[in-house]
């Protein structure tokens, strides 16, 4: 019985890494490949023309990179920041509406962007932020906002307040408490939180293509005329830097937020 | 260390009232146990003095000074939680050095400080652990070191022992106990359960539905109960209503005495009552009964028996520790002695 269970879970095992790692396997060829040609299982050339292309800084690739990491950091900083007292909120305290501002939050993924975004669109340009790099970094709050302050939410949730009344009745101030007790504890979901947006802002296109009105070129809108006109092998070289981007950014987060011992404990999410 | 008055502290969750009008003095040094069933308020009692949570009315004094508009970070009561709530991220050295990092005390000071606190809790060398690599007894321990360690004015304990395994309970009394007596800290500490309350405190005040039934030591409260409330909590207790009594049983000395409490019960404790198949020569301090055994359990080093006595109206509750063997339907003569009794208030 054990055996039979344990090679379902090894075929399963295998059958999840391919379906994941022979698109990318896929990319990698693309990427070097200089003659490919039906039906041939392989290209016949390898080439690394796609990647002077992107490193060429005539075709404003590496700026574009730039510009995302950039816009995709200050949203991941600012909407930490809204979503740490919000969780706080949301996650301990019990106050009339709660229920009517839960669903409020959950909005901006319920309703399709395109529909506000007009609307947005006019206003940002009243307001002087559309065409601007805040205006879309502001811009990006929108869908990024309900997904961590849901994860902040459960994350204190997860901790209650108790922590924070145990280091009170030993004698630590409000700062003294957040820095030292709750900082720490809520970092692992920060981090969860943090990868999730910078993901979201990174990938963004219709609100950057339309905020920016043009003007602010992320990776995304580089990357998706490559897609569209069917230039695989430069589309596959973008798309591998895109995967690594964000793959960089989740490491760096793991390494400043996650303490090592923490790990272990079973507060860990 | 200090002396803490609460004056009339009130409290009202929703219009209902958990705290009402509730007064305690505790000397300085004196360890108080708060003893009640759970809902009765003593969790809320020991928030309100540490001041997470905030009172309705009353005072709470410690040392003469009001403190109940201090916060709590600046009031100097800590407050050790049933769940030991040990910082997950801090091993056992920074834990406990928690309170002294905090008000800015020097690193070197701090590690003399966990080394000797680490002695005092019998775990030395556990510096490094994390609170994952302890055991719950483990972690009660550090609680308790991390919560002398910033020298509290009071100690409040939460239900210090209920969480453990019944062959750590014993352990944690005695190491409790041993701190109390070392550091002559003033202590509170709520329980349920009676044996801890009376093992390990030097006055036990008894609440019931935010109200103090009785504040004494273990021993006044066990014989000198002042309602049947207290009296129960403490164990078993045989009940009888002075107006029942027949005057003949009476020793007529006490008679004159009796007649103020007419309206009182009297209670003895089953094991203050002697069995005799004799009747005994008149004294003025026993009440002779005659009775009927009606059931004997026997367990071991006592015999359990209760006893019919036409002349109250009921059956008696009587431990005997001799091994006296009377069987079921005998006649029996039941001693009463009077100096152990109580009388309560019908």
């Amino acid at each position: 019985m054990k055996e039979k269970r344990s090679i379902y879970k090894i075929i399963s095992i295998y059958a999840l890494v391919f379906l994941f790692a022979f698109p990318i396997l896929l990319l990698f060829i693309w990427a070097f490949s200089g003659r490919w040609s039906w039906p041939n299982l392989l290209p016949q050339t390898l080439s690394l023309s796609g990647w002077r292309y992107f490193f060429n800084p005539a075709n404003g690739a590496l700026e574009s990179l730039a510009t995302s990491v950039i816009i995709g950091i200050a949203v991941t900083f600012i909407t930490l920041l809204i979503s740490i007292p919000a969780g706080k909120a949301m996650g301990l305290y019990e106050f009339p509406g709660k229920e009517i501002i839960k669903i409020l939050i959950l909005a901006p993924i319920i309703i399709p962007p395109l529909a506000v975004t007009m609307g947005i669109h006019i206003n940002f340009m009243r307001l002087g932020l559309a065409d601007k790099f805040i205006g879309v970094i502001l811009v990006h709050l929108i869908p990024t906002l309900p997904y961590s302050i849901r994860i902040m939410t459960h994350t204190f949730e997860g901790i209650s307040g108790k922590f924070e009344d145990q280091a009170r009745v030993l004698g630590a101030g409000p700062m003294q408490r957040f820095w030292h007790i709750t900082l720490p504890l809520i970092s692992p979901g920060l981090f969860s939180a943090g990868i999730l947006v910078f993901i979201i802002s990174f990938s963004q296109y219709l609100l950057t293509f339309l905020i920016g009105g043009g003007r602010i070129i992320t990776f995304t809108m580089v990357l998706f005329p490559l897609v569209n006109s069917g230039d695989r092998m430069l589309s596959s070289v973008y798309s591998l830097v895109f995967i690594a981007a964000a793959l960089i950014f989740t490491l760096l987060m793991e390494r400043v937020l996650v303490n090592t011992e923490q790990r272990k404990d079973h507060f860990y999410i | 260390m200090s002396r803490i008055e609460i004056k009339n502290l009130t409290k009202k969750f929703d219009s209902k009232n958990i705290l009402k009008d509730l007064n305690l003095n505790i000397e300085q040094g004196e360890m108080v146990a708060l003893l009640g069933p759970s809902g009765c308020g003593k969790t809320t009692t020991l928030k309100i003095i540490s001041g997470l949570l905030d009172a309705d009315q009353g005072d709470i004094k410690f040392d003469g000074k009001s403190v109940i508009d201090l916060p709590t970070e600046k009031r100097g009561a800590v407050l050790v939680f049933q769940e030991y709530l040990l910082f997950p991220h801090l091993n056992a050295a920074e834990n406990i050095a928690f309170g002294l990092k905090m008000q800015g005390v020097d690193k070197s000071i701090r590690k003399n400080r966990v080394e000797e606190l680490l002695e005092l809790v019998n775990l030395p060398g556990y510096q490094s652990r994390y609170p994952y690599e302890l055991s719950g007894g483990q972690q009660q321990r550090i609680a308790l070191a991390r919560a002398l360690a910033v020298h509290p004015k009071v100690l409040l304990l939460d239900e210090p022992i209920s969480n453990l395994d019944a062959n750590l309970r014993e352990e944690m009394r005695d190491l409790i106990r041993k701190i109390h007596e070392e550091k002559q800290m003033t202590t509170i500490f709520v329980t349920h359960d009676r044996e801890e309350a009376l093992l390990v405190a030097d006055k036990i005040a008894v609440m019931k539905d935010g109200n103090l039934e009785q504040v004494g030591i273990p021993e006044e409260l066990y014989r000198n109960p002042v309602n049947r409330y207290v009296a129960d909590f403490f164990g078993q207790a045989n009940y009888i209503k002075i107006s029942q009594i027949n005057k003949d049983v009476f020793p007529a000395d006490k008679m004159r005495e009796y007649k103020h409490k007419k309206n009182k019960i009297l209670m003895l404790r089953p094991e203050f009552i002697h069995l005799s198949k004799e009747k005994l020569e008149y004294n003025k301090n026993i009440l002779v009964l005659k009775g009927e055994i009606e059931k004997r359990s026997y367990a071991g080093e006592r015999i359990y028996y209760q006893v019919k006595v036409n002349a109250v109206n009921s059956s008696l509750r009587v431990i005997d520790f001799k091994l006296s063997s009377y069987d079921q339907g005998s006649t029996v003569y039941l001693e009463l002695p009077l100096n152990k009794a109580a009388y309560l208030e019908n």
